[in-house]
Order: structure tokens, then sequence, then C-alpha cells
């Protein structure tokens, strides 16, 4: 049964046993759990680990096994279990013993606080946003299907309404298969007006995400028909924060971009966790004559029992083949499925949720898991340190008659205690500071909301907590519990010079932490290099000073492009208007926002042959001063003014970009373009360059600026004039009035609701901040490991010259000079430091290949990151090992003689 | 009362809902029972473990059957059983013979 917490049923499973009383009782949870969950999975997984929780704690209580065998029904009351009285003398003894020791102890556990806690925060928010499932009944069956069309570039678009019919008709692979499209509505008569999330839907969209109605019922089939009466779902949050729960809101009209709408269902609040969606309304397609080759919807489908979603996209490949056939009839429609290689694309849900943070998140988990390792290195030494001075102690006890394991286990408990202590420290400071982290990254991590300190983080503390007390307290345990060091009390206990074999253990952890923080470092410089070349990308625009905002202009209350267009001036007189505004413009898509829509295009002279795909151009409608307002280079020609219309003639501008690829080397102006392909039964007139501007960066500043074509806002009466459009305000002083903005739009129209208000600076900030967050945790962490790093080297030092202070006063008495003195000390933390940076270059060259993904004109093995942080890191151990040298050649030999 | 010992509590609620369901009485329907009836939540691991208790002391007696397509155990009363919750009746109803508990002032 999928949904159900599947690790926790096979641990149930495994504590009661093979027989018939588990299996009864796995049973009865199923049974009550498949109940539950088709009510409220979400709150049917908390049910179950709950029960389980109370399952596991009877275990031993609970008979297992067809036989009448038993758990230990009978516990032996009063004295306790020995193995446990034992524990719990040893767990005293190390209590009492560390805190004897305050120092140590608290240095130790910061130390592992901070590793601790840097991977609970990295895996709470790893484990909220990739590894908890979607909130739907089985969503891991869930899958969108997209296009690609490889002959021509585009990767991941969405599907067309006759495509999905089509395929809704003949596919074998699908439960269900729903189409959907994303939108806004302006909401008018509750309250103010304001622009809302809608979905337009087919009507089997709700039960294939497997939603029921928490009131009322979803659309019905006829009901999704151009003709038929509206009628809307709305979201959860919709009905309590706009309807205050009201529980007779069935069959209540709201006006969604003017139409009056009747709310028939109201959804679940688990969908609104995946759906930002406020409304849900039919697509109102006629599936008889669906909209042909327009490629704007998206699928989702419900995969059929034991098919894969890549056997699903196989499924559907001999489907697109048929409706070459039989629907994409007409020559360009058939060309551009056919040279395009046009392929279905199968993608679970989750993946196209969260895909693209996956890398970056587990890169970042990666490097926490490095800082705890070193943070262990670093209180293994404290360890090796201070078992050194314990020597007696040990001794002693093992004279008495202690046994090896029984001291092993002393030394192993403490260790234990102490990484409890860091990890409750940890685990606070991460409770702490995960709401700074997730503040860091709004809006570019999906799900953060699921980020929490949950069971499974706690576990992962746990466990992160026990091994790393097995890392840093088993090699002192074992060091100083062997016979030979046991034997100290017989010499006396004169640690008088350094052993070399505890030596090498010692400097063996610093080589570790050595090699990891370079490893760490390259990293985070190959990312601060990568920013720093996205930084300096062209934009081909000038940010500052610009405020945009968005509009959506409804159908009802401006039906023709002429109330449009009149809009539009009204409104772009009254922005210039405002005190401090320079100049303003309108446009159908902002810069760096991706999505300016492509169609084809013939550019006169290059006729298309039959059978041939004519070119694809992306293009832009905006008002005249857009250039001037954005910064825009105007490099030829003119920009578009008012009385474009008038003469007839019909105007566009392109950018350089495109003039280099379809006239290089010649003068773009007075060539024509025109929509669509050549042969098409009407073509469109022909349009004239008047004007060639600089090339603007439009899908994101890692994505090659894009050829563009500008149509004129005044021409578009013809071919449909647009109703969404961002206007762009550049200010005179630092920055432009938002508030005078929206007083200009409102005077223009009280009811228009304006969204999406933001400088563009904050548009060129938000397109990399995915990126920032990345590199900023990555450089938190590499400099958390250098900090470690350095203290460890300083640590080890520091302690050897502690013990070899009377071999150096004896040195010094003899005449040696104490600048030789202090090389020494300085030459073995540089041998040192030298072998752990060899490590961790080979160890960067394995590893930060993981990195292309996210670079950006950066090679993984950029030899000056490599070279610069290698040295940096080893000037650093230069100077944590200088403090250490010159106490060592400030030693007075009298002074070394007398501490005997 | 093979031990002479009292019933518990939950004891004497898991036999009474063992009761009220007759032939059907498995372990998720038991839970289900006492939590409508009593509207406290119940876990499957108390209830389990109760009926374990029972079945050890006589009271109940289980039969596994997977007529149902999974493995299910069903709980039938034994006689004894019925006296020993006869009995608990009959000691509650003597302790609280005649008595009234004031509410206030019980400490002053």
């Amino acid at each position: 049964m999928p949904g159900r917490p599947g690790i926790l049923r096979a641990l149930l499973a495994r504590v009661l046993g093979p027989g018939v009383v588990g299996r009864s009782l796995l049973g009865d949870l199923d049974e009550e759990f498949a109940d539950r969950a088709a009510a409220d999975p979400r709150a049917a997984r908390r049910w179950y680990r709950r029960e389980a929780a109370g399952v596991m704690w009877r275990a031993r209580r609970i008979r297992t096994g067809d036989a009448g065998r038993s758990w230990r029904t009978h516990q032996p009351k009063g004295k306790g279990d020995p193995m446990l009285q034992v524990l719990w003398n040893d767990v005293k003894g190390a209590v009492r013993t560390l805190r004897k020791e305050p120092r140590f102890t608290i240095v130790a556990s910061i130390t592992l606080a901070l590793g601790v806690g840097a991977v609970v925060s990295i895996f709470s928010v790893v484990n909220g946003v990739l590894l908890k499932p979607l909130p739907h009944p089985n969503p891991d069956r869930l899958v969108n299907v997209w296009s690609n069309a490889t002959g021509l570039g585009y990767n991941q678009f969405p599907l067309s309404p006759d495509l999905y019919y089509f395929y809704a008709r003949h596919q074998q692979v699908f439960d269900e298969l729903a189409m959907f499209q994303r939108g806004r509505v302006n909401l008018t008569d509750t309250g103010t007006p304001e622009v809302i999330a809608s979905v337009a839907t087919t009507a089997n969209y709700f039960p294939t995400l497997g939603v029921r109605m928490v009131m009322g019922r979803g659309y019905r089939d006829e009901e999704d028909r151009p003709d038929a009466p509206r009628v809307a779902v709305v979201s959860h949050r919709f009905w309590t924060n706009r309807l205050a729960g009201d529980s007779a809101v069935l069959g209540r009209q709201i006006r969604l971009d003017g139409q009056p709408t009747e709310i028939i269902g109201v959804a679940p609040a688990w969908l609104d966790e995946d759906d930002s969606a406020e409304v849900f309304v039919p697509t109102r397609i006629d599936p008889d004559q669906p909209p042909a080759g327009s490629f704007g919807w998206n699928a989702v489908g419900r995969l059929r029992d034991g098919v894969s979603a890549g056997e699903a996209a196989a499924g559907l490949v001999p489907l697109v083949d048929r409706f070459k056939e039989e629907v994409a009839v007409s020559g360009n429609y058939r060309a551009f499925l056919t040279k395009g290689e046009y392929r279905p694309v199968v993608n679970l849900l989750k993946e196209d949720v969260v895909g693209s943070v996956r890398e970056p998140l587990w890169i970042l988990l990666g490097t926490v898991g490095m800082v705890l390792l070193i943070a262990c290195a670093n209180v293994a030494n404290l360890f090796l340190v201070r078992a050194d001075g314990r020597q007696r102690e040990l001794a002693v006890r093992s004279a008495l008659g202690a046994s090896r394991s029984s001291l092993v286990r002393r030394v192993l408990t403490e260790a234990l205690v102490l990484a409890s202590l860091g990890t409750t420290l940890g685990v606070a400071v991460s409770a702490a500071a995960l709401p700074a982290l997730l503040r860091l990254a709004p809006g570019i991590i999906p799900r953060l909301d699921q980020v929490s300190i949950d069971v499974a983080v706690v576990f992962v503390a746990v466990v992160a907590a026990v091994l790393s007390a097995m890392v840093f307290g088993l090699a002192p345990a074992l060091r100083y519990t062997n016979a030979s060091a046991l034997g100290a009390l017989r010499h006396g206990g004169r640690g008088g010079t350094d052993d070399p074999a505890r030596r090498r253990g010692r400097n063996l952890l610093v080589v570790g932490q050595t090699a990891l923080a370079l490893i760490l470092l390259v990293g985070s410089g190959l990312l601060v290099r990568s920013f720093a070349n996205l930084m300096a990308t062209e934009l081909g625009f000038e940010p500052d000073r610009v405020l945009t905002f968005r509009v959506a202009l409804p159908d009802a209350a401006y039906p023709e492009s002429a109330d449009i267009l009149g809009f539009d001036e009204r409104l772009r007189t009254a922005l210039a208007a405002v005190p401090g505004v320079a100049s303003v413009s309108a446009v159908t898509v902002l810069p760096l926002a991706a999505g300016a829509p492509g169609t084809a295009h013939e550019f006169e002279g290059q006729p298309i042959a039959a059978g041939q795909l004519p070119p694809m151009v992306h293009f832009k409608t905006v008002a005249p001063a857009y250039f001037e307002t954005m910064g825009i280079a105007l490099l030829q020609g003119r920009d578009f003014h008012a009385g474009d219309t008038r003469d007839g003639v019909r105007h566009v501008i392109v950018n350089r970009a495109l003039a280099d690829l379809y006239w290089p080397g010649e003068n773009p102006l007075g060539r024509r373009v025109r929509l669509g392909a050549s042969g098409a039964p009407q073509p469109m007139p022909w349009s004239t360059v008047v004007g060639l501007v600089g090339t603007e960066r439009q899908d994101g500043l890692r994505l090659p600026p894009r050829p563009l074509i500008y149509y004129g806002f005044n021409e578009t009466a013809n071919n449909g004039t647009p109703r969404q459009l961002s206007y762009v305000a550049k200010g005179l002083g630092p920055s432009v009035s938002g508030e005078g903005v929206r007083q200009a739009v409102w005077s223009v129209d009280a009811s228009m609701p304006i969204t999406s208000m933001q400088t563009m600076d904050e548009i060129v900030d938000g397109s990399v901040v995915q990126f920032t967050f990345t590199m900023l945790t990555l450089g938190i962490a590499a400099g958390l490991a250098l900090a470690l790093g350095a203290i460890g080297l300083y640590g080890v030092l520091s302690y050897t010259v502690a013990l070899r202070t009377r071999e150096i006063g004896v040195r010094l008495a003899l005449g040696a000079q104490p600048s030789r003195v202090m090389r020494s000390v300085v030459l073995s933390g540089a041998a040192i430091t030298a072998v752990g940076l060899a490590i961790g270059l080979a160890g960067a060259f394995g590893l930060t290949r993981f990195l292309t993904g996210i670079l950006y004109e950066t090679e993984p093995l950029d030899p000056a990151t490599f070279a610069g942080m290698t040295l940096a890191l080893f000037v650093v151990a230069l100077v944590a090992s200088l403090l250490p040298a010159r106490r060592a050649a400030a030693v007075s030999p009298l002074e070394s003689m007398r501490t005997e | 009362m093979s031990r002479g010992d009292f019933l518990g509590e939950f004891e004497q609620i898991v036999l009474l809902a063992v009761a009220r369901l007759d032939a059907t009485a498995y372990g998720m329907e038991i839970r289900r029972e006492i939590e409508t009836r009593s509207g406290r939540a119940v876990t499957i691991g108390a209830v389990y473990a109760t009926l374990d208790r029972l079945e050890r002391k006589g009271l109940v007696q289980s039969r596994d059957d997977r007529s149902g397509g999974r493995a299910r155990r069903f709980f039938t009363m034994t006689p004894s059983a019925a006296d020993a919750l006869e009995a608990s009746r009959a000691i509650h109803a003597r302790m609280w013979h005649g008595l009234r508990l004031r509410r206030e002032g019980r400490r002053s």
C-alpha cells in the first residue's frame, strides 16, 4: 500500500516477528490506515506513526510467534537489569569526569554543536523538501506530461489541447490524464480588487490528483464546455481567508474577470501545500474542437499500476505518430512535429517540483557532513591530548583489576555523553538558526513550509551523535588502554618526551582536517568565482531606479483593443506625471523573466521551402520609450512613437542578436519580417524594421541572450492586443515612489489590481538568489572548516611544544639558536599541512565535478581557484603554527628543567 | 478470577468491548469500539498488550482466521471472564453502596 510509512512498517514487522500475532496486528493497522488515508492521507500517516510508536513501546508485552513464545515477559524488578546498571554507572562516572574538566567539556561540546547543528539544519531542509512525500494520495504515481522538440532546441514545454485530447482518447498508460493551465484572474466584488492565482483544468483534474472535495463537488465534463454556465471550485485557503469558512458557500456567486461564477466545491487543505491556486475553473475547451498547435497547456497523469514514467513516455510515442497522420495534417504543423523531432516527456510530479534544488541541497548536506567530520577530528584531538594526562588514572584502574574492555567502555561512554551534550546543543542551535536560514531562501526552494525539526531530523541528529562519538572516542579509547600505555605507571608516569606513535595519531587527524577544509574551500571558491562571473554578465539593460508592476485588463471592462490602448495611454500619462518619474513604458514580458513567446516568423528574402520549419523567433510587445526607460542602447534607427500607426506601415524593432543571426554583416533597417510561414493561406502583412537595439538578457543571467523582435503596442490591434502588461518607470532620484504609482493607476481605473510591484534591481537579485543561497551556505561551511582546521593545527603544535619543553630547554642550554628551534616547529606544522593539502587537492579534483551543474563560466578544475585556496590554507596553517613556535623559542632552559 | 487478583480498569473495558462485539472482535475493531464508546484515543499497541494479558489469565481465547484475505486474530470471552466482570461490578457496587462524595472541602 503506497503512501504508508514503509520504513516504519518494515521496522514494526521486524519487532513483531513472523508470527500470526504480528501479521494480524500489522494487518489491522493497514486496514485502518487505508480507511483514514482515504479521508486525509497526511493525518493518516501521523496516526500510523503514533500507533507504531505505541506498539514498539509495548513490544515486549505483546506476545509474538505462534507457539506462544513471549518477549521477556518477566522483567527482574527492583535490582534492574545488570547490564543497564553497569551502563548507568558508566554514564554517572562519565558525567562526573566531564564536570571536573569544564573547559575541555565546553570547548568539545561547542565544537560538536557547530558540526551537528550545521548537519541538522541542512538535513531538515533536505528532509522537508526532498524526502517527505507530496501530500497527494499515492504521490509516486503522479506525473507531468511535457513536450520536447530537440530539433528546434526546445526542451520541456507544455502540451497543446488537440494533442492532449488525442492522448486522452487513445493512451493506455495512465489511469487518468488531466489538462490544466495556470493563470491569474481578477477577483472583484469581494472587497478591494485583487489578482489571484487560478488554474483552468479539465473535469478529471481532481480525480487524477486524488482530491476529494471538503464540500460540494468538482465539475463535470459537461460543465467544461465553451457555452456552459460558469462554475468554480475554490481552494481551502480561499474558503477560509475570503469566505470566512462559511458552510453555506456552495451556490454563491463570485466575480472572476468580471464574469459571475458559481462556487460548486471547496478543495481540501492539503492541496494548498502543492498548489498556489486560489480558484479552479473549467478550461471551457470543446473536446471535439480543441485549439490546434497551442502549446501552452500542462498535463498531469496518474500512472497505471506497474507502468513507470519512462514506459509511459514510450507508450505515448506511437500516439504522436498517429496524431501526425490523423490530426496535424497542415504542412507547418506536421513539419513542426517531424522536423522538431517532437517527443513526449513524462516526469514524476515530485521531480518537477524539487528537481532543480535536488543537486544543490545534497551538495550542501555533503558539505556540512564534512564540517561535522572536521569538528569530530578536533574533539578527537582534544580527547587524545587529555588522555595523555589521564594515563595515570587509567593505569591505576587497570592495576586494580579493571579489564581492558571496561576501560574502553568507560572512555567511549564519556565520548557518548559528550556527543549527546553537543547534539542537544546542536539541535537547539539549529532550531534557532533554521528560520534565519530559511529567510535567506525565500521563494527559491519549493516546499519550504514542509521544513521542520521532526522525528526524522532528530533521528539523524542522534545517529550523527553516536557516529561522531565513535569517530572521536574510539581511537583514544583503544590507544590509551593497550598494555604498553598502561605500563606508564611503572615508568613513574613521566611524560617527558613525545611518543612518536601518539604524535602520529594526532598528526593524522590534522592531516584529515586540512584535507577536508581544502575541499570545502576550493568548492566555495569556485562558487564565488562563478558568482563574480554571473555578476559581471552583461545585462543589456540598466536596472537601477526602475520600478515595475503588473496589471491584467479583464475582458468585461476592456472588451476591445481600443479600450486597452486607451487605458495604456491614460496610465502612461498619469505615471509620467508622478513626481520623480523620468520616463515610463510598458512591456508584455520583463527581462530575466523568461517566457517571451516564440512563434514562426518569415524574413523577407529568406523564403521557407515546403516541408521546412519556419524560424521560431521570440517577441515582445512594447510601448514607446521602453528602451529609454530600461537603458537598452538604441544602436541604429529610431524608437516606436505615437504616430506609427498613421502611415499605414507596420514597424518592428529587432535586437542585435537577431540582426547578427538573420542579416549578418548587413544593415537591418528597412528589412521586412512577418508572422507565420510563407505559403500560409492568409499571410500576415509585412512589418518593416525601423530600429536596432542592444540585446537584453531575456531568460535569466545563466542563459545566453536571445534574438528578439519588438512589436509596437499601438500596432497590435490586428493580432490581439495583450491584456497582461508590465509597466516600467525610471526615476530621476534613487527610487520611484510606489505609493505615487498606485495612486496613478487608481486615478485611471479605481478597480484595477496591481501585482508584482518590485524594482528591476530586485528582479536581477531574485534571478540569482538560489545561486547566492548555495554560495553563502557553502561559504559559511568552508569558513567554519577553515577555523576548525586552524584551531586543530594550533592545538596539536601547542601541545607538542608543551610536551617537548624539556627537550627544547636542553637544546637551548646546549647552544641551539632560538630561531632554529622556531623553524623546526614551524616546519613540522608545514609538513603536516602539506600532506593534508596534497590529499585535499586529490579529493577536490574528484569532488568538484559535482558542482558542474551549478558553476557559471567556471571550470570545476579551475587552476587559479585550486592554487589560491591551497596557498590561503597553507598561510593560515603557518600562522597557526607560528604562535606555538614562538613559545618554543622563548623557552627558558632553566625554567624547563624546573618543571620536573 | 483464576489468580484471585482484580481486573484492571482497562482490562475491564477491553473485555466489555470483546463482549459487545461478540463474534467480530479483532484488534482494530476492539480499538474502535472502545474509542467510539469511551471517547478516548486508544492505541492498538495498548489493546494488543492487554488482550495478551487477558489471554494468559484465561479470560479470552483467540483464534486465527485467514478467510478475509489476511491474518486476523478474533477474540472471544471465556466463561470465567463473565464471572470476573460480574465480580468486578459487584465489588464496585459494594464499594459505592451508600457512599456520597463531597466535592468541596475535601482537604480542609
